[in-house]
């Protein structure tokens, strides 16, 4: 049961990590982005009430508080000041699709069939841990994908968070029990956050001159 | 195993910087006129006294341990703390007059001046935090710290151009992390099973005795993903592309702290993380052999193609780190001893180099395209000896310190029969070599190329001696090591059996 609840948790975040990757509407890239993150909350929540981890909760609100108000607020601001349209990939759409397509089968035949060849221990060898990983690992993936193909600030961001996102929940699958995941969720996702944000103010000022909202505000299109 | 020992020293070492660097901005902030150089310079004046001291104590046969044994302080850490100490310091005293000319100049503002020096602190205290960590999980922290502080450096200037650099290095060097850390969350899942209390886990220390019972395809996976991403924080090719751009936007302090220090980082994770995987895997030592002979021999390609002198030491830079990458890649006692020399060497020359292309750009108005200069030896003597001085070096010659390092690495990479590789350092070597001198005789020494740098040329004059007396102290440091190459021989010894000390206790509890 509790296996279940994961297992279809990781399903939607994998799915919105895919819409949100090959959608060409950047302002709806970001709505994606928030429910993703919103997804993330969620299985962390999750796993903290599933494995009896209270620390755990710690983590989902420091995910609250990062990936579900700060960077989207930002990126909703950079996204709606430049033109919706995203930049013409690299590949074509059709390639892009197929290329998910093949990493998804990739990874989960992989996991259901080799699981010992990617397993650190023998929880990793038995569902719904290796399905979790085999979905990690695939968001993990998408990230780097997203990353190499893509050129528009969000689509950037996108990618970094999901490949944060795929080690993130790898490490909630393999030690959902202890406290010191909890400490390695939260000061990555602080460290990436910030960085994150650098690059996205850095973007910001390279185009408007400023990082100040209200004269960002004046040069609204 | 050297006694322990527990003591605030390695913990005010980190602290300090960041308070400092507080501070400083905090003074910005209220508009108090403070020499803020001379507050950043007296910081580090004891930061450097304190790193002594701490490297002494090590060197003494201790290992200093502070907040339980949060940080631990080995010969490694001595070593490393005590560069960036001194290089710090070295750097922030050609900062003054070089960034007061600048502000000057009009490309920033007083209070920008002041951001600078606040975040010249930070960048320490974040690097001596990554040095003395014994927690992986906070050396990655760190190290995206430094990655924060260095970012702001890199476009300080605000420019288009810089600004891009900058974000360029943070998507890269976040990138790369992710896949360091991914492989450190893998070693953390595997190393658990063997150290029930989680804390331990995580503990560089600890990991090491565990790491032959990490299971084969885990400890593959991890180690190729800690090394792309640390390849990427240290500038290897393929993960390079930010480093040339951070290099040439950056303030030229800056692009000195870039080559003498951030990518040594890298290296230095490297060596907490990877090596103690090279003695079970020999895959580990070919695959990072086949990554740095690639590296090394790219990037000095490129460096022999550049007009633009930041971008030329820039490209230098890929190819030495990468034979630091070789070394410590070997997981030999011998190829770790090379690899951690070339780093010291490393830092000191590039530093030198960096700092003489400065003096160079105050001297000049800015110019450093060396199509656009030539014939300055006799209008500045001395940036001219210790520019050639580091050229010498960097090319591997005796009687200078780059010639000692490099041909320990040499030996290292023979002992290990990998001859293909030895082959492709040495000729790397040489090519550095031709790179440097050729670009050395073209700014110093080749008649200026027309009337109109002919009439610039009577303004030229050699730099204040506040700029003069840090590539000067370089300069003979690459002498004096490189006659006496012994005198590093205590902390280089002490470093490597730290490195060494990691695994072989792994070895010993099967």
């Amino acid at each position: 049961m509790e296996g279940n609840i994961l297992v279809t948790l990781s399903l939607g975040i994998l799915i919105t990590s895919v819409v949100a990757v090959e959608l060409r509407n950047l302002r709806s890239t970001t709505f994606f982005y928030l429910f993703h993150s919103v997804l993330l909350f969620s299985i962390i929540t999750a796993y903290a009430y599933l494995f009896k981890n209270p620390s755990l909760y710690l983590w989902s609100a420091t995910c609250f508080l990062t990936k579900i108000i700060v960077i989207p607020t930002l990126l909703f601001q950079f996204a709606k000041r430049f033109p919706s349209k995203e930049h013409r990939p690299m590949l074509g759409h059709g390639i892009s699709v197929l290329a998910i397509g093949v990493l998804v089968v990739v990874f989960f035949r992989l996991f259901q069939s080799h699981s010992y060849l990617l397993a650190p221990n023998e929880a990793a060898r038995t569902e719904p841990v290796r399905s979790l990983l085999a979905g990690a690992f695939t968001i993990f993936s998408l990230g780097l994908w997203a990353l190499l193909t893509r050129r528009d600030v969000v689509k950037t961001v996108l990618g970094l968070a999901l490949m944060e996102n795929g080690v993130h929940l790898v490490l909630l699958a393999l030690a959902p029990q202890l406290s010191e995941t909890t400490m390695i969720g939260i000061l990555t996702n602080v460290a990436a956050a910030v960085l994150i944000l650098l690059y996205i103010s850095s973007n910001i000022y390279q185009v408007f001159g400023t990082t100040d909202s209200a004269k960002l505000s004046e040069l609204k299109r | 195993m050297s006694e322990t020992v527990s003591s605030a020293l390695p913990l005010v070492l980190v602290v300090l910087p960041i308070v400092g660097a507080v501070f400083t901005a905090l003074l910005s902030l209220g508009k108090v006129r403070v020499p803020r150089h001379s507050l950043a310079l007296a910081i580090l004046v004891v930061e450097l006294a304190l790193a002594v001291r701490l490297a002494a104590t090590v060197w003494s046969g201790h290992r200093v341990v502070a907040v339980g044994e949060a940080i631990s302080v080995d010969g490694l850490s001595a070593l490393m703390s005590l560069l960036v100490a001194f290089m710090v310091t070295l750097i922030t005293i050609q900062s003054g007059r070089y960034m007061a000319k600048e502000q000057a100049k009009g490309a920033f503002s007083e209070g920008r001046l002041a951001l600078y020096y606040s975040l010249v602190l930070l960048f320490t205290g974040t690097m001596m935090w990554t040095v003395t960590t014994n927690n992986m999980l906070m050396l990655f922290v760190a190290m995206e710290g430094s990655t924060l502080a260095t970012a702001l450096l890199v476009a300080f200037y605000r420019s288009r151009a810089s600004l891009e650099a900058g974000y360029k290095y943070v998507l890269l060097v976040v990138v790369g992390m992710t896949f360091a850390l991914f492989g450190m969350v893998l070693i953390f899942a595997a190393a658990v099973q063997f150290r029930p209390e989680g804390i331990h886990a995580l503990r560089l220390t600890e990991i090491g005795m565990v790491a032959p019972r990490i299971p084969k395809n885990i400890a593959l996976i991890a180690v190729a993903f800690m090394t792309a991403g640390f390849a990427t924080k240290a500038g290897l090719v393929p993960f390079h592309a930010w480093l040339p751009d951070a290099h040439s936007e950056a303030p030229t302090p800056v692009s000195a702290l870039l080559s003498g220090l951030i990518i040594k980082l890298g290296a230095y994770a490297l060596s907490r993380t990877v090596t103690i995987f090279a003695p079970t895997y020999h895959a580990v030592i070919v695959f990072i052999a086949i990554l740095s002979s690639a590296s090394m021999l790219i990037g000095i390609f490129m460096a022999l193609v550049q007009d633009d002198l930041k971008r030329m030491l820039a490209f230098s830079s890929v190819s030495q780190i990468s034979y630091v990458f070789e070394g410590l890649g070997l997981g030999t006692y011998v190829g770790i001893y090379g690899g951690l020399f070339h780093v010291v060497n490393h830092t000191i020359v590039k530093a030198l180099l960096f700092m003489s292309v400065g003096a160079v750009m105050y001297a000049t108005g800015g110019v450093r395209r060396i199509s656009r200069l030539g014939g300055l030896a006799k209008k500045m003597p001395i940036t001219a000896f210790c520019f050639f001085v580091g050229a010498l070096s960097l090319g591997g010659l005796p009687p200078f310190n780059g010639f000692v390092s490099k041909f320990t690495i040499f030996l290292a990479i023979g002992e290990e029969r990998l001859y293909w590789a030895m082959a492709i350092s040495i000729f790397t070597g040489l090519l550095t070599l031709a790179c440097l001198v050729w670009a050395a005789y073209r700014v110093f020494w080749r008649k200026p190329q027309n009337v109109e740098g002919a009439s610039e040329q009577s303004e030229f004059r050699e730099v204040p001696f506040g700029m003069r007396f840090s590539i000067v102290v370089l300069a003979l440091l690459c002498i004096l090591i490189g006659v006496y190459p012994h005198i590093l021989h205590p902390a280089l010894d002490s470093a490597t059996r730290a490195v060494l000390a990691i695994w072989a206790r792994g070895v010993a509890t099967p």
